[in-house]
């Protein structure tokens, strides 16, 4: 099952950055610009065409990727806090089917 | 309004890019492209760590992998048994994963058996045993209370390969193959520092990010992570290219290719929106990135791509 999926996810994910990935805006350059980076980055081809291609992934990776996933994970922990300190206030009744 | 040809490319049948994505992966496995490939750091430690084994010492090699994660787990399962094997070290392996032990029981037998090596003697499976990362600490006070027996059912003290082993700590070495969860992670939090038991790891390539603190840290002594440390591994071994140096041309290929169909769509998306200079600019830079990307490849393996 899980191989099926990976092998699955190569032709998907192709399909969709060919039709989904746009640069419309700052924002979307700056991620399509890191991504080509990581992605050419990522395989022995990309030190070839520069040397210093694998310090920039693993910068992008040890730096970009780590603090992203942290504020994700704080943000998440934080969303479940407040939710707990509603419910256990009266606040939050929503989990009871009430407003 | 966009020209018709644009329109019309824009939304091609989706089978038609699952092809050409197919064909990136599939022909560079049929015609191998010799690439470039230097050996990082991590690599080097983990390769390090098994040319420094004495002759004859003895590891244990946790294979906690199973068939779902084959096309990488036994692929560098396969590389470092062999290494172990031609350094002449000698391996107890277990695994940790319900349904791993029949590919594990495979991995040994074309590693160990077919090399006329003695089982039981020059390498042994323990086998699976269910209670996760609960398995490693007992490991870690006791391997016969643990695994009394081996995978075929044979009390453990009969081995030879036995003898002197009584726990963890009587080991050279512990080898951690993992796909996942209990793997990497719970070998060292349980194990690796409570036994003070010297640790390397290779792992799928999902997980490295995770254990590369660890080898930050020491409690791992060497790390490879991903086909791309595979096919590192492997170069620093020698001999004949393997299958992860193989895989390694396939993905770089797929890796190509999908950045390919980016920078095709948004020159797509560009010239939609009449942004001629800025899609005919992002053409240019693109043909250069290839052209260069071939001339590259080509100077660093020594021949034409």
């Amino acid at each position: 099952m899980q191989s099926t999926m990976f092998a699955l996810l190569a032709f998907f994910i192709s399909s969709a950055a060919f039709r989904a990935f746009r640069i419309r805006s700052t924002h979307a350059v700056l991620l399509g610009v890191t991504a080509l980076v990581v992605i050419l980055g990522s395989v022995p081809v990309g030190e070839a065409v520069w040397g210093q291609f694998p310090t920039l992934v693993a910068w992008v990776m040890n730096c970009l990727q780590t603090a992203g996933k942290r504020s994700i994970l704080i943000g998440a922990a934080l969303g479940a806090i407040a939710t707990g300190m509603k419910m256990i206030v009266g606040a939050e009744r929503g989990y009871l089917a009430r407003d | 309004m966009a020209a018709p040809w644009i329109e019309k490319l824009e939304g091609i049948d989706r089978r038609a890019v699952f092809l050409v994505m197919g064909l990136a992966i599939t022909l560079p496995l049929l015609y191998p492209v010799p690439l470039p490939i230097n050996p990082t750091q991590p690599v080097k430690d983990f390769h390090r760590f098994i040319e420094n084994l004495p002759l004859g010492s003895k590891v244990l090699v946790s294979d906690d992998w199973d068939p779902g994660s084959k096309a990488e787990l036994q692929t560098v399962s396969l590389i470092v048994h062999r290494h172990l094997r031609d350094r002449g070290v000698r391996v107890i392996d277990t695994c940790l994963w319900q349904t791993g032990p029949a590919a594990v029981a495979d991995v040994l037998d074309r590693i160990y058996g077919k090399a006329g090596k003695v089982y039981g003697e020059d390498y042994l499976f323990l086998g699976f045993k269910e209670g996760r990362e609960l398995v490693m600490p007992s490991l870690g006070n006791s391997i016969p209370a643990t695994y009394p027996a081996d995978a075929r059912g044979t009390p453990i003290g009969q081995f030879p390969i036995m003898q002197g082993v009584r726990r963890l700590s009587d080991l050279a070495g512990l080898i951690s193959i993992s796909a996942g969860y209990p793997g990497t992670k719970e070998w060292v939090q349980q194990v690796q520092k409570r036994y003070s038991i010297p640790m390397v790891s290779a792992c799928s390539g999902v997980s490295a990010p995770e254990y590369f603190a660890y080898y930050e840290s020491k409690q791992l002594q060497g790390l490879v992570g991903g086909m791309k440390a595979f096919a590192e591994y492997e170069k620093l071994l020698g001999g004949k290219t393997g299958f992860a140096t193989l895989a390694m041309t396939s993905q770089a290929a797929g890796h190509y290719m999908l950045v390919l169909l980016i920078l095709l769509g948004n020159v797509l998306y560009l010239l939609k929106r009449e942004m001629r200079t800025w899609a005919l600019a992002l053409a240019l830079a693109s043909i250069l990135l290839y052209a260069y990307t071939l001339y590259a490849v080509s100077a660093a393996s020594g021949g034409a791509p």
